[in-house]
């Protein structure tokens, strides 16, 4: 099942970067990569497709299950919980800032890691944070793009936030099965179903934390169709804000001054 | 060697002039006063009335009063104004200042501005605009949000013509949902015209 995945993932990898390649070369500033949408999409008519399917199951099936979690959902209880997922994230947190040579953020990673697995009751205090000791949230697509590797055609898959094909890649076949310890401590103990099934407790606790904001998107865009392109836009700007840890100010300023200011009489 | 230095002063001077056209003169603290002081009237407005109607209407004419609608229309619509008519730039106007009151009227009013806390701000590198970044409490996770305020010149203030959360921009993607509409509906304005038409009059705060 691995093998196939990884496969999978490797093959969409190797035909997303070549598509995008082909379509442009969109590596001259970190925000022009948002400019162009029909560089950026190759494959809108797939993605609009597994979109709507989303959408589909989103409305049918996840939402009531996140509206009814989050209804018996304890409100005392967020804030911890999510704690705790953030806290499993730290291992490759740690990893990735190592791979990108951010010591710093990396010992930061670490340290939050032991502090709060320990002195946070598992992770679910988040003491270190209140020490002033950052998160510095890394993965292994900011990796690689952090290494020169090109974002490749934009991608949507089922059940999965907008990506592109190097963050899918990075994210799903290389953080969620090789740099992770969980899965290999899963693995080792024939213990899969707990790893899948904290994936899905996870996704689930996403949702219902951000219930309202989803609606609120969505019904700021005309309808679906364009609600896709906004969902586009907002996923690819702040993809590039989390791969330049947010120094991008000065850039991000001077670019919309410069398409403002065109577009002005 | 007198004709070569005058002709590096005209240059100089001239070189003055030019930038001197692009720069405005922005300062940090009347634009972070400007914003607390918008902040203010928006808690002003929802302590004051209880009737969610009249907070509305009072939070658009704020936003009527602090928003340059015009030029974040024509930003938004991207490189499709030029090829939009007279009629069509007008209503599109007019639709897009109707959306965002409606779209925003009621999250601004969510948003627990009381504690606003200003952080810095910055003049872009032509001059043309100031950032002045804020952070926001987000009730629900207990978090600091970013958000950040461009603001242009105008001549009773300041006008904000975007507004970014986490490094997003607003404005940027509106226009790339535009031009994602007018691109589907053939390359003619009138498709974002009748999204918006529709948008503006199925609005629940419209019923």
């Amino acid at each position: 099942m691995k093998r196939l995945l990884l496969f999978f993932l490797l093959f969409i990898f190797a035909e997303g970067v070549s598509a995008s390649a082909q379509a442009s070369s969109l590596k001259a500033q970190p925000f022009d990569v948002c400019q162009d949408m029909n560089a950026y999409d190759p494959w809108e008519g797939w993605n609009r497709q597994i979109f709507a399917f989303n959408l589909f199951v989103d409305d049918y099936f996840i939402k009531p299950l996140a509206q009814g979690y989050d209804f018996i959902r304890p409100d005392f209880m967020k804030k911890p919980l999510n704690h705790f997922y953030n806290n499993l994230h730290e291992p490759l947190n740690f990893v990735n800032n190592l791979l990108q040579g951010e010591w710093k953020r990396a010992g930061d990673s670490w340290a939050r890691f032991f502090v709060n697995s320990s002195f946070g009751l598992l992770g679910f205090f988040d003491v270190a944070g209140d020490e002033n000791v950052p998160e510095a949230r890394e993965d292994f697509g900011q990796t690689l793009a952090v290494w020169g590797v090109d974002h490749g055609a934009y991608l949507v898959l089922p059940l999965y936030k907008p990506s592109t094909v190097r963050d899918a890649f990075g994210e799903i076949a290389v953080d969620g099965f090789l740099l992770t310890p969980w899965y290999y401590i899963a693995d080792n103990n024939d213990a899969m179903g707990w790893y899948y099934g904290r994936l899905a407790a996870e996704f689930l606790e996403i949702r219902a934390d951000n219930l309202e904001t989803f609606d609120n998107l969505r019904n700021t865009a005309a309808d679906d169709d364009s609600f896709y392109a906004l969902m586009r836009s907002l996923s690819c700007q702040k993809r590039q804000v989390e791969i330049y840890n947010g120094d991008l100010e000065e850039d991000m300023s001077s670019h919309f001054e410069q398409e403002f200011f065109e577009d002005q009489p | 060697m007198f004709i070569m230095r005058s002709f590096v002063l005209i240059l100089a001077f001239w070189a003055s002039l030019y930038s001197g056209a692009w720069a405005q003169n922005f300062e940090k603290q009347p634009s972070m006063n400007y914003i607390k002081g918008l902040a203010e009237k928006v808690v002003a407005i929802a302590k004051a009335n209880q009737d969610k109607t009249l907070q509305d209407d009072q939070v658009a004419i704020l936003l009527n009063e602090n928003l340059a609608y015009d030029r974040i229309a024509r930003f938004v619509l991207g490189k499709h104004w030029a090829n939009a008519t007279e009629d069509e730039k007008k209503e599109f106007i007019d639709l897009y200042a109707k959306s965002l009151r409606l779209a925003y009227s009621r999250q601004i009013l969510s948003v627990d501005l009381k504690d606003v806390q200003l952080d810095d701000a910055f003049v872009s590198p032509r001059g043309q605009m100031i950032t002045v970044k804020t952070n926001v409490m987000d009730p629900d996770s207990g978090q600091l949000v970013a958000i950040d305020w461009r603001l242009i010149s105008a001549p009773t203030g300041y006008k904000i013509v975007d507004v970014l959360v986490e490094g997003i921009s607003v404005a940027s993607s509106q226009r790339s949902e535009y031009a994602s509409i007018i691109q589907r509906g053939g390359g003619k304005v009138e498709a974002v015209l009748a999204k918006l038409r529709q948008d503006t009059q199925n609005s629940p705060q419209n019923q």
